[in-house]
């Protein structure tokens, strides 16, 4: 697909620009929401670490 | 009192060992804030004029497939133009590139040097002479000949750029070798540290330590004010670069979402090229910017005391694995009672923050987990490991072995144990000289079964301390500065 190739004339938009913006934002939805993920993954890790770290503190350790 | 101000300084010392982790730890809860600080709040969706540059030596083995991925990444055609500088290659490069051209017409470029050889950053800046004669241009794009951009990795990189405060964005540069061997997958797990945590750390600290090389976008206002063409009396072009965008007022960002695959070294000694070259680089950096660190008045963010401990931790590696087995051994010959709790310590500290390393890299990229879970595991090496279950079992451990030993009448008082206890406080410096050794092994290609159980029991992380170390010896020698490629087969999987 061309870059200079249109849409029916009802649109002014170019076909590729409009194809590109549709993707654009799900790609944007997916990435925030990706990044958004390792704040409740990076607490579940802290807290297994934290659970192991009480273990062996209470074990009479430290 | 002055003994037990010398017995502090030693403990410290012992416990600056697990520097690194710590530092790694700090990154990796920094990593964890990333989306909340709104990364994509200044962000649309922006397609600017790009200019690729591809430095290439005698690339023909692999330049076809990336001219071929980058014709075919879902960016407007008349916004991307791929400039390959080829600097006097005696292969196949020269009629590859005239068969490019004629099949992409004016969207490939080919600018020969008719006398090369002065090395990859001169070569990037005679196609940065032309791009930028020509004007056409409104960002640029550097990569290595070898490189393969997934379709979107580029507008997910150029949608930072819509911010006119953002001077240059890197990507996330992964490990792509198809097949992998065990070296591979451990530069695999590797890059989740250094760049996807480290790097989306820095976006929040507002401080990037480097641009990574296989992937450098610059916007042209600041290609322009950090002088135009790159560094080229050094071998981190790349950081130097990075760093002049930013100390002449603009952002770098980090896209941990645009991927970027790339064949990385498969042999301990091609590493060890590739790294020594690496860490050279950093100690020019280290030096040269001397007047950035711990300056926020004068270098804004890269002057902050977070991003000198992050950098710092990186550049004295090797020092802080001599400190600790300085502070231990001495403990040990000094304060017996205390050396033992220091070890204890360090290697419990060294097990906590590597179990939160590992599984937050784990997690951080699943498709690489699943690829380098063991080496993931295996990075601190089987010795290592041993001794952080030491660390965070010992007392038990301790006391089952020693009614063991006790029972063949070596008591935990005897020789057996101390010179155990000696062994494992010198083993943080000693595996350094392990792994060199290890290297000289495989140099010699005796035994080259053996390479990988030692590299197994030595550790990734020792291999990577030792080359660091390597590297400010010759940097102190003053031995030459070369640019020596990292050979490429092109055999990078299709991960897009």
């Amino acid at each position: 697909v061309s870059e200079t190739r249109t849409t029916p004339e009802s649109l002014t938009e170019p076909l590729p620009q409009r194809r590109w913006s549709e993707e654009y934002s799900a790609e944007l939805r997916r990435d925030r929401r990706f990044e958004l993920s390792l704040f409740p993954q990076g607490l579940v890790i802290l807290l297994v670490i934290a659970l192991i770290f009480l273990s062996r503190l209470l074990a009479g350790w430290g | 009192m002055p003994a037990q101000i010398g017995h502090a300084v030693l403990v410290a010392m012992a416990l600056s060992g697990a520097s690194v982790l710590i530092v790694g730890c700090y990154q990796f809860l920094l990593a964890t804030i990333h989306g909340l600080r709104h990364p994509y709040r200044e962000t649309a969706e922006y397609y600017p004029r790009v200019a690729v540059i591809i430095p290439a030596w005698n690339e023909a083995q692999v330049l076809e497939r990336t001219i071929d991925r980058m014709m075919a990444l879902s960016y407007p055609e008349a916004a991307l133009r791929v400039y390959v500088v080829d600097d006097a290659s005696t292969d196949e490069t020269p009629a590859l590139l005239a068969r490019k051209a004629s099949e992409y017409g004016d969207r490939v470029v080919h600018l020969r040097r008719e006398r090369g050889g002065e090395g990859k950053s001169h070569t990037i800046n005679h196609g940065l002479r032309e791009v930028r004669s020509e004007g056409w241009f409104e960002a640029i794009l550097v990569i290595d000949a070898d490189v393969i951009f997934t379709p979107t990795a580029l507008r997910r990189m150029t949608r930072h750029l819509a911010d006119e405060k953002v001077g240059a964005v890197t990507a996330y540069i992964k490990e792509g070798s198809s097949p992998a061997n065990y070296i591979n997958r451990f530069v695999g797990f590797e890059y989740v540290t250094a760049q996807a945590a480290a790097r989306r750390a820095q976006n929040v600290l507002g401080a990037q330590a480097c641009l990574a090389g296989g992937a450098q976008l610059i916007r042209r206002d600041a290609l322009e004010a950090a002088g135009g063409e790159i560094d080229t009396s050094s071998l981190a072009e790349d950081t130097f670069t990075t760093f002049n965008v930013q100390l002449a007022g603009y952002r770098v960002k980090f896209e941990g979402n645009a991927i970027v695959w790339a064949e990385e070294p498969n042999t301990v000694v091609a590493l060890w090229k590739q790294r020594e070259r690496w860490s050279r680089g950093n100690a020019q950096v280290t030096l040269r910017f001397r007047k950035v660190w711990l300056r926020p008045w004068n270098s804004g963010r890269l002057g902050g005391l977070s991003f000198a401990a992050i950098w710092f931790s990186v550049v004295f590696m090797p020092l802080f694995m001599i400190s600790a087995s300085v502070g231990l051994v001495t403990l040990f010959f000094v304060d017996r009672e205390l050396s033992v709790q220091a070890f204890t310590s360090l290697w419990a500290l060294t097990g906590f923050t590597y179990l939160f390393i590992t599984l937050s890299s784990l997690a951080l990229d699943r498709p690489t987990a699943r690829k380098s879970w063991f080496q993931g595991l295996m990075f601190p090496g089987l010795i290592n490991l041993t001794l952080i279950v030491f660390g965070l079992w010992g007392e038990p451990l301790t006391a089952h072995f020693s009614t063991q030993l006790s029972d063949v009448g070596l008591g935990g008082g005897d020789p057996l144990s101390y010179a155990l206890l000696l062994a494992a406080d010198v083993w943080l410096s000693a595996s350094m000289l392990a792994a060199y050794l290890l290297k000289r092994l495989e140099g010699s290609g005796r035994v080259p079964w053996l390479v990988r159980p030692l590299v197994y029991l030595v550790g990734y992380g020792a291999l990577l301390c030792a080359i660091t170390f390597s590297a400010y010896i010759k940097e102190m020698r003053g031995a030459e500065l070369r640019w020596e490629k990292t050979e490429k087969t092109g055999q990078v999987g299709e991960f897009a």
